[in-house]
């Protein structure tokens, strides 16, 4: 039988090598939960649209060195080189990009049509390839956490899983906050920030179900524009004034927070915020079957496949820690004092 | 299915929906996630009881005639609301109806609790529907590939320094 996710998949990565061979490559080497993730571009163009939020996990490229997963990256706008045409039709699109007949326990396949980006894994020479037509296809909030469906599938045979939350921490232990789209996720890790605690992202982290422990992919920060306002030192270093009307405001902490970025922290327990409109802050004990309902939907409704695998390690993990609900007052001094006061409990 | 106009047959059996459905039971409630329509779910305490016995594979009749006796109830108002709470589970896709050649495992003996019989319900939640809609397809370039309305058009075929 014809493996037609296979045929694509050395179809896409023939195609990047000629892409390679056309502009030249930059290889770029990242620390990604200790393994060594090789991210090679196709030209110079997606470099600057897709590292800045993973500067931080930057290492030297070792040639050397075992890599866990490569990543092969080109548009054909600047390369030259066509993408072959997909060989799949308009009715085999399914939700969350996933394409009908192009998915197999080896092979994945993601593209959403409304938004233009190609991703394609083969698990087992863990080898990807990541496609847009153009720089300009790429929608702003991909640079905000870029190739979080390889990452995603590359995490699929193990005990780690990128998770729809943030973490924030002291001293090498953290609690992974989490929640629905505008559910206070993000402003709660911002407080803590500007608090002083230490930051390891607002929107997707790496958690190892395992070993209980969180890792930063991305050093973004994202804010509601309506909400920058409340995040005053913050507003001035966003990355994109001048786009608020269209995108969330945008903060690349590498550059203006070094040092509260974290590469990973203990986790000692899940919170779910919840915006009370009061102004003081507080805990309250959470059901894990609650803490599971506020994380597990909404990272297994945005990745493509693996969901059985991902509820399962979801549940897994809000079982084996502590779990609360953060009564998030509107005072953000209180809400990072309530948080880091769990932290160092 | 078997159902007897819009209410189903007592002797109908069901089991979870294995393709799509997966659930997570937890000492106070069980979690459902139905992979396929963005919805998921929570059953309390005496819901998830309920819904085990449902998906074990047990007939309508038998978790009716089994929660009757735990909670001393009358059998017939119990298996008024088990078809109910089924019939809730069967339009939110999380059950099939069992094959009916497939064994169910025995019932356990019934433990009464003293507490009073509740009609089970299941917690709908819906506003994860939308991350499942279908992107439409506006254009497709030359080479097949969608484009996005509003990116304007590139053209692959020429060379970076060739603009």
């Amino acid at each position: 039988m014809t493996d037609a996710a296979l045929a694509f998949f050395d179809s896409a990565y023939e195609t990047f090598a000629r892409a390679a061979a056309a502009a030249g490559v930059l290889a770029v080497d990242l620390c990604i939960a200790g393994e060594r993730v090789r991210l090679r571009f196709a030209g110079p163009a997606l470099a600057p649209v897709l590292l800045p939020a993973l500067e931080h996990l930057r290492v030297p490229v070792d040639p050397d060195a075992t890599v866990a997963l490569t990543v092969a990256v080109f548009d054909s706008a600047t390369t030259g080189v066509r993408m072959p045409p997909p060989p799949w039709t308009a009715a085999d699109y399914r939700p969350k990009g996933e394409i009908a007949g192009f998915g197999t326990e080896r092979v994945h396949t993601s593209f959403e049509p409304g938004i233009g980006v190609l991703q394609t894994f083969d698990a087992q020479r863990r080898l990807a390839v990541y496609w847009v037509a153009a720089p300009a296809v790429v929608p702003w909030w991909e640079p905000t956490f870029p190739f979080r469906v390889l990452l995603h599938w590359w995490c699929a045979p193990t005990t780690r899983q990128p998770a729809h939350a943030g973490a924030v921490g002291r001293e090498g232990r953290g609690v992974l906050i989490t929640g629905p789209s505008g559910s206070g996720k993000s402003t709660t890790a911002l407080a803590c920030l500007e608090a002083g605690l230490d930051y390891a992202g607002d929107d997707y982290v790496l958690v190892d179900v395992e070993q209980l422990r969180v890792y930063c992919l991305y050093s973004t920060a994202k804010l509601e524009p309506a909400n920058t306002d409340r995040f005053p030192e913050l507003r001035a270093l966003v990355a994109n004034p001048d786009r608020l009307r269209e995108e969330k405001a945008i903060v690349y902490l590498r550059e203006h927070r070094p040092d509260q970025l974290v590469p990973e922290l203990a986790l000692r327990a899940v919170l779910v915020p919840e915006v009370t409109g009061r102004r003081e802050s507080s805990l309250a004990p959470l059901a894990p079957s609650a803490a599971l309902q506020a994380l597990a939907p909404t990272t297994t409704f945005h990745l493509p496949g693996y969901g059985r695998e991902v509820f399962a390690k979801l549940s897994r993990l809000v079982r084996a820690v502590p779990c609360h609900r953060l009564l998030a007052g509107t005072d953000l001094s209180g809400v990072a004092a309530t948080v880091d006061t769990l932290v160092r409990a | 299915m078997a159902e007897t106009g819009s209410r189903i047959a007592p002797d109908a059996r069901f089991v979870l929906s294995a393709k799509d459905v997966v659930a997570e039971t937890f000492p106070d409630e069980t979690v459902a996630v139905n992979l396929a329509t963005g919805r998921y779910y929570s059953l309390d305490l005496p819901s998830a009881v309920a819904f085990e016995l449902v998906t074990a594979g047990h007939s309508i009749a038998e978790v009716a005639t089994h929660l009757a006796a735990v909670h001393g109830a009358d059998a017939d108002v119990v298996e008024g609301a088990i078809a109910t709470f089924v019939q809730q589970l069967v339009e939110q896709e999380l059950v099939v109806v069992a094959d009916p050649a497939a064994p169910s495992s025995p019932l356990p003996p019934p433990t009464p609790t003293g507490e009073a019989f509740r009609p089970p319900t299941v917690a709908v939640y819906s506003d994860m529907e939308d991350l499942l809609l279908l992107d439409p397809i506006h254009d497709v370039d030359e080479t097949g590939w969608p484009v996005r309305a509003d990116v304007p058009a590139a053209d692959p075929g020429h060379a970076p320094d060739d603009s």
